[in-house]
């Protein structure tokens, strides 16, 4: 029996751990946690093992579809790009379930979190392995789903129950642009077809859909009086949903709140998974947006503005998850910086903001899980509280400072020497370059470059002020369980040395992709629709331009060395609260503000003003208006019934009388 | 007053319809009364046909007279004090 | 010869008159009558078609409908006996803790 035939167990089994644990598991061990962590781990051990097969053979992609109605189906593709997903949530899902033991001990409703955490994982698994855009478009909203409610686990907490809802509010707007690009998306492929969709295919499957590519690339539809192709607005708006989903600025909003949940959740959902699911989808619809003009240029600019503005407010924040919210935030957008780079180095982009994808999954979930560490034993989340925690937890300071070291992209260059993170994110810096160098736009890179600087600022200052130094207030800690400090240990590992031992032999896979049986395009014709000119072979850039990256790294290791450790200059009296930058950062922008008191206030406000006029006055008033109407016809018609029988007599009778009367009428007229 | 006018006029309906009814309807009768001039009376007949063709109606009618004045009493009596 | 429409019209008078006494009456004892009333304008009816048909089982069964009438005076009276029992009156308007 080929692994391929288990594909489907893939999500299943923990969508199966759901259900159990949700109903039994206040009678197992730990919540039944040991069922989601033996569930998964069976998921992960198939995915590893399909997506060794298909290492060897990359041609060989598991697809298997069933139909669902009409001309939809449901189906698993597990080509390259799914197979690294597959392993990388399957892998990361697993050491935070066995984490999410010792780190919930706790906690009284450790069911309903290993229940809730097991469905998010069979949903983010029913993404990566759709075949069609409709199934992944119903995975993704579950996905949401799940955040939702995971975000909103201490329920209890007023500041947790709205930081879901404005996770789920803020998701939701990315997620209805999503849909509607696949409404246009069918109504076009409707068009192309003339309404007569051809028998036995599925029109929303990948390789269906990127068959049309250039029929879509055809149409054009005018907005404002400029006309634009219809793959851009479909792609624009796939890269709304991923914008909404993946924290890309404007609606990055809730990811910082959505740090209300435990912490493990937040390493999970809003670090390694579902945050770079809207990635994914751009990665998986790629060969789309190769043949839409701007929405790479416009995925770019978002991602790039997304990789700084989201840095230089993670310099700010005390509380330890934000920081790291805000760093992800700021590696989601380097993430769509690369993909944007596309327009330049073709399908190059997609491998390279894939692996930064997984390394990062690999390298925040334990910057999440130390940090979770050390707020279990230290009992606070404000790192002004914190300091000389290194001494009493050396194992989560020794993970930690290797995660740091990776998100800050430590390594030489041209050696196989560095973390994962330099490998990873300095490929992206570096294609930024290369655009600059092609288009003569250095926009992307300038925005790369000096998002990295601010990366290492903050991710030091953290590592300073919560290790380093005298313990400030008294907490008191200890190290954290085995159960907690292993996975640590096994995703250090991983985030050290994933990326010198991958990296060439990643892009070529990822490569893979898009050429391979299933889903077939020619890059070269793509990129011409697009107006693209694609560079190959592009070795050998500057030398300070391979240095770059690492300078800027060490440069933000010793600004945060000199300020946070050193002391040399006492931030307190800069960082006062009347400094206007401080405020300004510390605000985040005032675009809670401005999202809250403009877009909140005024125009929901009025929009709503309007929808409850008509609703209450009209549609309420139509309804309420024929209930009291009939209340009123009731109450009169009610005085007839006086319940004296004598009265029901004389009706009856004259009834009779009057009957004999028409009868006799209609007899005698006959 | 309204009342008992509305009532009345119903009952007036009713008559007249009733009596309409009667008047326009023909009615099957034997040609000529039998006449017994010498026994002018039909207790004998009555009594005959009560003891003969319809005794059991007859005997059930006095069992539902008796339940009736039994209930009658029965629900009649003052309540007694114990 | 006295034609049949004669004790039709004046058995339809009494129910009239019987029926009008049902609709108006409030007193008990007075619908108790009106009743009666209604159901001897049946026994005219029923006498009066014996006659004409030369069959005698019509009367007999007058002689039935006669007694039934008599039990079904006593239940009433009976009923009506009790009600005043226990409210002092027997006005059939405020005999009403079963409507609604």
């Amino acid at each position: 029996m080929a692994i391929d035939s288990l594909a489907f167990l893939i999500p299943l089994l923990p969508a199966l751990a759901f259900v159990i644990t949700f109903f039994f598991g206040k009678k197992m061990y730990s919540g039944g946690a040991l069922i989601p962590i033996g569930a998964i781990a069976i998921s992960c051990i198939i995915s590893i093992l399909i997506t060794i097969n298909l290492l060897q053979n990359p041609e060989v992609v598991v697809h298997q579809s069933y139909p669902w109605f009409a001309i939809f189906n449901l189906g698993i593709l597990i080509d390259p790009l799914a197979g690294v997903m597959l392993c990388m949530v399957t892998f990361v899902s697993l050491l935070i379930h066995i984490y999410a033991v010792g780190y919930m001990s706790h906690d009284p409703a450790k069911p309903r979190y290993f229940a809730e955490t097991a469905l998010f994982t069979a949903a983010m698994l029913g993404v990566v392995l759709s075949d069609n855009i409709l199934q992944l478009f119903i995975c993704w909203e579950l996905v949401g789903l799940c955040s939702y409610l995971l975000i909103g686990f201490w329920y209890q907490k007023p500041s947790a129950a709205a930081a879901a809802k404005k996770a789920f509010l803020t998701t939701r707007v990315g997620d209805v642009m999503f849909l509607t690009g696949i409404i246009i998306l069918f109504s076009s492929i409707f068009t192309i077809y003339n309404g007569n969709l051809p028998e036995g295919i599925y029109v929303l499957q990948f390789n269906e859909m990127f068959k049309l590519i250039p029929e879509l690339s055809a149409m054009h539809t005018t907005i404002l009086g400029s006309e634009v192709s219809m793959l851009t607005i479909i792609t624009l708006l796939f890269f709304g949903g991923a914008v909404g989903k993946s924290g890309q600025f404007p609606l990055h909003v809730w990811l910082p709140d959505a740090m209300e949940g435990p912490t493990t959740v937040s390493a999970l959902i809003h670090a390694a998974t579902m945050v770079t699911a809207g990635v994914y989808l751009v990665a998986r619809t790629f060969p789309m947006f190769m043949g839409a003009p701007d929405a790479l240029i416009v995925v770019a600019y978002v991602g790039g503005f997304t990789a700084l503005f989201a840095s230089t407010m993670g310099i700010v924040m005390n509380d330890i998850k934000r920081v790291l919210a805000f760093s992800t935030i700021s590696q989601l957008g380097y993430m769509m910086l690369g993909l944007g780079m596309g327009a330049v180095v073709g399908m190059e982009a997609v491998g390279v903001s894939m692996f930064h994808l997984i390394n990062h999954a690999f390298f925040k979930a334990l910057l999440f899980l130390c940090a979770g560490s050390v707020i279990h034993s230290v009992g606070t989340q404000d790192m002004r509280q914190m300091g000389g925690v290194g001494k009493v937890m050396p194992i989560t300071f020794i993970t930690m400072l290797v995660a740091s070291l990776a998100l800050a992209g430590f390594g030489i260059p041209g050696t196989q020497i560095g973390t994962s993170g330099f490998f990873s994110k300095d490929a992206i810096i570096e294609t930024t370059y290369l655009f600059g160098e092609h288009t003569g736009n250095y926009i992307p890179y300038i925005f790369g470059i000096v998002a990295a600087l601010l990366t290492s600022i903050y991710i030091f200052r953290l590592l300073f002020m919560t290790f380093t130094g005298k313990a400030r207030t008294d907490y008191g800690g200890h190290e954290s369980p085995s159960s907690m400090t292993v996975p640590l240990s096994i995703l250090a590992v991983l985030a050290l040395i994933f990326g010198a031992l991958t990296q060439t032999k990643f892009y070529r896979f990822l490569d893979e992709t898009f050429i391979n049986n299933f889903v077939h395009v020619n890059i070269g014709d793509l990129a011409e629709l697009g107006n693209y000119h694609l560079v190959h072979g592009h070795h050998g850039e500057p030398l300070l331009i391979l240095w770059m990256p690492i300078i800027v790294g060490v440069a933000g290791l010793l600004i945060s060395f000199l300020i946070y450790y050193l002391k040399v200059v006492d931030m307190s009296k800069i960082v006062s609260r009347n400094n206007f930058v401080f405020k300004l950062l510390y605000n985040r922008y005032y675009q809670h503000h401005i999202f809250i008191e403009v877009i909140s206030l005024q125009l929901t406000y009025g929009l709503s003003l309007v929808g409850e006029f008509i609703d209450r006055k009209i549609i309420d008033g139509i309804i309420d208006g024929i209930s009291d109407g009939t209340i009123a016809i009731g109450e009169i018609i009610r005085k007839i019934q006086t319940g004296v029988v004598q009265s029901y007599a004389t009706a009856v009778i004259a009834g009779v009388g009057l009957l004999i009367i028409l009868l006799k009428l209609i007899v005698e007229v006959q | 007053m309204i009342n008992k006018a509305i009532n009345g006029a119903v009952a007036l309906l009713f008559l007249a319809v009733v009596a309409l009814a009667i008047v326009t309807t023909t009615w099957i009768t034997v040609d000529e009364l039998p006449q017994n001039l010498a026994d002018q009376s039909n207790i004998e007949a009555i009594g005959v046909q009560i003891f003969t063709q319809f005794v059991i109606p007859f005997e059930v009618l006095s069992l539902v007279l008796l339940g009736a004045l039994i209930g009658a009493v029965y629900i009649a009596k003052s309540e007694v004090e114990k | 010869m006295i034609p049949l429409t004669y004790y039709l019209i004046l058995s339809s008078i009494v129910f009239t008159i019987g029926l009008y006494g049902i609709m108006s009456q409030r007193n008990g004892v007075r619908l108790l009558m009106s009743v009666e009333l209604m159901l001897n304008s049946a026994n005219i009816n029923l006498v009066a078609f014996s006659s004409y048909n030369d069959d005698m089982s019509g009367q007999v069964f007058t002689l039935f409908s006669i007694a039934l009438a008599a039990a079904e005076a006593i239940i009433g009276f009976a009923i009506l006996l009790s009600i005043f029992r226990m409210r002092d009156m027997i006005n059939i308007d405020d005999i009403n803790i079963l409507r609604w």
